[in-house]
């Protein structure tokens, strides 16, 4: 015989309403939404890489860094062709941890010199 | 020390006699540690609106054995209070399971967040409709957007 304690720990308990047939509906929206996120971010990331390039603003690791971050959402935006943007971004890929530290020291140094 | 996973409890219904049949797909959540039971409760409606929490053994013997595997985790966590607020919302004529259990799974993450400076200001269920309307309101804005 389970003995049970006179008081309680659930508060109020209510029906919920069942939906039914909605788990492949809600998981195809959500799914198409998070393709399409996938691939803007694949398309910023690309984009970040060959701006990247084109300033000669790092190495291919850390062009390869900036697609990373590029394509992680938020996705942020791509590498503005300011030098303010660019440090802004190179901090971020810093702070995220895709470049150590001397990395990081490296092409700010670059970037400054 | 291990680190506990938020605990739920939940409430099934059930208008015909126990088959058993969610008990298989339950106990893998547990062999595999996805979540722990904490305790587990009978309670019967019964025609005349009384509510009573029961034994696997105050069952009917095939009854019983269908549901047999929930022998032994049984706790006493769940009260009487709890029995009460089970009844009010249980339909007559039914019986229902009541569990509390542990969601294992998110100890470890409970544990990196604490490590990484996290903390979890508040968790809750979200109603799949607010879902579905929320995804909706994003493909007619979409289309407004196109159009």
């Amino acid at each position: 015989m389970m003995r049970r304690r006179r008081g309680g720990v659930v508060r109020t308990v209510g029906r919920t309403a069942v939906v039914a047939g909605t788990a492949s509906a809600v998981a195809g929206g959500v799914s198409a939404r998070q393709t399409k996120k996938f691939n803007e971010g694949q398309q910023q990331a690309a984009a970040a890489q060959q701006s990247a390039y084109d300033q000669g603003l790092a190495d291919s690791q850390a062009a390869a860094a900036a697609a990373a971050a590029a394509a992680a959402p938020p996705a942020p935006v791509a590498a503005a062709p300011d030098l303010m943007a660019q440090l802004t971004q190179l901090g971020q890929l810093h702070d995220q941890g895709v470049l150590t530290d001397a990395e990081f020291a490296a092409q700010k140094a670059k970037l400054l010199g | 020390m291990r680190e506990m996973g938020p605990i739920d409890w939940m409430l099934i219904e059930f208008d015909q006699p126990f088959t058993g049949k969610a008990a298989p797909p339950l106990f893998d959540l547990v062999d595999r540690g996805v979540i722990t039971i904490l305790d587990v409760m009978f309670i019967r409606k019964l025609s005349d609106g009384s509510v009573q929490a029961i034994e696997i053994s105050d069952l009917p013997g095939d009854e019983a054995i269908h549901i047999n595997v929930f022998d032994g985790f049984e706790t006493g966590i769940l009260g009487d209070d709890d029995v009460a607020a089970a009844g009010e919302a249980m339909e007559v004529d039914t019986r229902a399971i009541m569990l509390v259990f542990e969601n294992t799974w998110a100890a470890p993450f409970a544990i990196a967040l604490r490590e990484g400076g996290g903390v979890v200001v508040d968790s809750g269920r979200i109603p799949v409709q607010s879902i579905i309307g929320a995804l909706d309101e994003l493909d007619a804005l979409e289309a407004s957007l196109e159009g």
